[in-house]
């Protein structure tokens, strides 16, 4: 079953303590990534309809600017309400995905960060499933972004979420970037990894061909 | 006649206090209503099955926030004010911004309380 984006919501806000927004969610084997960004505080918690996700990994930027990655499998459907809360009063930026055909066993794989002032600027992550997607949130102190392996989503004062937009092949190590004109490149990204296919099919099925068949 | 960079006066505020607010868009025009809530009104948002807030007519619900209140008259950033944030950067209002459309800029850019602009 191919991974495909469901939804996508980006909102910043100006100095606060917490952040809520809607996001709508559909289909089936569901995951809500989101991307919370802030300065000089610690986020404290993300919810989806009251419900807590789980912190991925995150990277500090040139600006003290915090990346961190949440995601929640399963989550409801419907237009529900994202809140990200923070310990003290600073800008809050919070971008959301949801995705469909993802694991609900191990919806989320490998993750990374990277920081470099060469283009492409990315964290190498091995995958284990065929299809997997990366996800990611970045930000450069200077110049210009582009899609690199993925796909910018949203971008805001050099900064924002991307994703490969789609599957990564057969597993490997991938590198989860986008490209920088000049300055230096912050990445923080995770590997999430499709449900498998309907009827059992397995990505390591065997080739009839190597079976010394006659 | 090609931009410039102007220095402005500022007002320093600190922060005092929070306080929630909905935002809403007009379905026609786009155009921003800011719209104070209660505490209560707000962390309820974060419940189970909350939906979106009671919405006038006509617009759309964007996002809702606790924010910091600031010592200075309406509580907002005055026009051309900014604060100072835990990490030393700064939020700045310039003049002709709403009070919700703030600029980061970095410490050493704001000195004595002035900043040079593009304008």
């Amino acid at each position: 079953m191919a991974i495909a984006l469901d939804a996508f919501v980006d909102i910043t806000t100006t100095t606060g303590t917490s952040l809520t927004y809607s996001h709508t969610v559909a289909g089936s084997n569901r995951l809500i990534v989101v991307d919370s960004i802030v300065a000089g505080a610690t986020v404290t918690g993300v919810t989806y309809n009251g419900t807590s996700l789980t912190g991925i990994t995150q990277i500090t930027d040139d600006a003290s600017r915090i990346h961190k990655l949440w995601y929640l499998k399963a989550p409801d459907t419907g237009a529900n309400n994202v809140v990200i809360s923070v310990d003290a009063s600073v800008f809050i930026r919070g971008t959301s995905a949801s995705y469909t055909g993802v694991d609900q066993t191990t919806p989320v794989g490998n993750s990374g960060t990277a920081t470099s002032s060469t283009s492409p600027v990315g964290p190498s992550l091995v995958t284990t499933v065929t299809d997997s997607w990366g996800v990611a949130s970045f930000r450069s102190d200077t110049g210009t972004q582009g899609n690199g392996t993925c796909t910018l989503r949203a971008v805001a004062n050099s900064l924002g979420y991307m994703d490969t937009n789609g599957g990564l092949g057969a597993p490997a190590t991938e590198s989860i970037d986008f490209t920088i004109s000049s300055g230096t490149g912050y990445v923080v990204a995770a590997i999430i990894q499709p449900a498998a296919a309907a009827g059992g099919a397995k990505p390591n099925k065997p080739n009839l061909l190597t079976l010394g068949v006659g | 006649m090609p931009p410039e960079k102007v220095t402005r006066k500022l007002t320093k505020v600190s922060i005092v206090g929070q306080r929630a607010f909905h935002y809403f868009k007009d379905k026609d025009t786009g155009e921003v209503l800011r719209v104070p809530c209660t505490d209560e009104e707000y962390y309820a948002l974060g419940l189970k099955d909350a939906g979106a807030p009671p919405t006038p007519q006509n617009k759309v619900w964007w996002y809702s926030a606790m924010e910091a209140e600031f010592d200075s008259v309406d509580g907002d950033i005055p026009p051309d004010g900014y604060v100072t944030m835990p990490d030393g950067s700064h939020l700045v209002r310039l003049a002709e911004y709403k009070p919700y459309q703030v600029q980061e800029v970095k410490a050493e850019e704001i000195s004595g309380d002035k900043v040079d602009v593009w304008q």
